[in-house]
């Protein structure tokens, strides 16, 4: 038995490391040959939170919900700026999905689902049984973070809350358009 | 020759001694107690948006989730994809696991499917993990090895025994490579080079919680800041394991994890942390620690014992 721990000890310790820090072949092959297992298990892990570099823009992201008469309705996620204490810690999970995972290109995949998922979700909140949203357009905000005697507003002024600093203006991108069908809102009204 | 020799019956010496010299069990289930709590506070914050990020019709599909992954995860949602019944009952054994994890019944049974469920609840949506989400799965697995069911349990009223913590050795490890990664992540980040990457992130206005008048709104204190968080983040996976520092380098951890927590808003991340330095605190420390919480109890009870039978 003492065996068996003792290998499981010295193959678990090894993976760890080798998936934390593959820096050689050796490491590299070890972390290569063994990250189904890792992988399946969860044993993955990165904790490179603000590493290496800390993003120097506020974001968020907003939806802009297209009628077939034109008209448009702005949907968003609950904003953490905007809740109070108890709400923006349940709610935080949607600050992580939306500002740090679903903007960044390696997640597009998942952007026409998103898409869907705010159409249908707006149309059962507001019961829109004759006229349903036709097109869905994702637009992300961002204003960058200056260090002081870099803003583009050199004067600081008093806003409350104890922050002496003027925010940047922003920008809007849009970074997605997904056009609906009668299908994508099936099952709602 | 007698030398290999030597040196071979030394390692072996020190790595039984590290690995299985039996120590008391009250710091591994006082971990299991408070990572337990963790867990239903995990659950009881997923509850209200359950379908949201889990549901068939959530805001990520299990089609694409699975279609995209190149490697298979350990996920007991996939049994019955699309099927919202099922999700609750898999929610349902976490939330359950996590209390008889805390209480300490089937430590063991409760740790591996609490382990189970939370990986299949990860796996299902990991947009909304964040490293101590990541960290918290470590934990529940390193710990179905453990005896962290042998002290403060119900499997184990009373008695607090002594277990070879071979488990908590691993999770030890797994914490200071913790740190040993996010430093080096860091170190190589201009930002931090240069200090002003706490500048930035007390910027993220999504982020903010309360605001620390002064300490945040110089540049030279953000500086500082940014240095101190390296330096600590260093001391944690290498002055930690040097007997007599190791108590002013977990002080000068959790300072740091709850000046984090008061300023920023990352739920739970800083406690999970936090919890996990209880398996560096020296085993006689603890019980001492626990036999003075249990005495003073005592002393409490009997005194409103008293009183009521005054009364």
């Amino acid at each position: 038995m003492r065996i068996f721990i003792n290998l499981f000890i010295v193959i678990h310790l090894l993976l760890i490391v080798a998936w934390l820090f593959p820096v050689n072949t050796t490491l590299l092959s070890i972390k290569n040959i063994f990250q189904n297992y890792i992988i399946f298990l969860g044993l993955d892990q990165n904790y490179s939170m603000f590493a290496p570099e800390v993003r120097k823009t506020n974001r968020h992201l907003i939806a802009l919900i297209t009628f077939p008469d034109l008209s448009t309705v702005v949907w968003t996620y609950p904003r953490q700026e905007r809740l109070g204490f108890i709400e923006a810690i349940q709610k935080e999970r949607y600050r992580k999905f939306a500002n740090d995972n679903i903007v960044e290109p390696s997640f597009k995949i998942y952007l026409p689902n998103f898409a869907r998922y705010i159409a249908k979700n707006y149309v059962s909140i507001y019961s829109c049984t004759d006229v349903k949203p036709c097109r869905i357009s994702l637009y992300l905000s961002e204003t960058d973070t200056r260090l002081p005697g870099q803003s583009s507003f050199p004067v600081p002024t008093n806003i409350e809350g104890g922050s002496k600093e003027k925010q940047e203006p922003s920008r809007l991108t849009n970074i997605f358009t997904y056009e609906l069908d009668a299908n994508d809102l099936r099952d709602t009204y | 020759m007698n030398v290999l020799k030597k040196m071979i019956s030394v390692f072996l010496k020190g790595w039984e001694q590290f690995w299985f010299t039996p120590v008391s069990t009250s710091c591994i289930s006082v971990f299991r107690i408070l990572l337990g709590m963790l867990l239903i506070q995990d659950a009881l914050l997923l509850c209200p948006d359950l379908y949201v990020w889990f549901g068939k019709d959530g805001i990520v599909s299990p089609a694409i989730v699975n279609g995209w992954q190149t490697h298979i995860r350990l996920n007991i949602l996939n049994l019955f994809p699309n099927n919202d019944v099922w999700l609750n009952i898999v929610f349902a054994i976490f939330v359950i696991s996590a209390i008889t994890l805390t209480i300490g019944f089937n430590t063991r049974l409760s740790a591996i499917l609490a382990f189970v469920c939370l990986s299949s609840l990860h796996a299902r949506n990991y947009l909304i993990l964040n490293s101590g989400d990541v960290f918290m799965r470590m934990l529940c697995f390193w710990l179905i090895f453990s005896a962290a069911g042998m002290s403060l349990s119900i499997d184990r009223l009373r008695k607090r025994a002594l277990a070879a913590p071979w488990a908590q050795r691993i999770i030890q490890i797994n914490l200071s490579l913790l740190y040993a990664h996010a430093f080096v992540k860091k170190i190589t980040g201009a930002d931090w080079q240069n200090g002003t990457a706490v500048y930035f992130s007390s910027r993220m206005i999504e982020m903010q919680r309360f605001h620390i008048p002064f300490l945040f709104d110089q540049l030279w204190t953000c500086r500082l800041l940014s240095w101190a968080v390296l330096g600590i983040e260093f001391s944690l996976f290498t002055f930690i394991w040097v007997k007599p520092l190791r108590y002013y380098v977990l002080i000068a951890g959790l300072l740091m994890h709850l000046a984090i927590d008061w300023t920023m808003n990352i739920p739970q991340f800083e406690w999970i942390m936090m919890i996990s330095y209880i398996l560096f605190v020296e085993p006689d420390d603890m019980d001492k620690f626990i036999n003075r919480v249990g005495s003073l109890f005592t002393k409490l009870v009997r005194k409103l014992h008293f009183r009521q039978a005054t009364i």
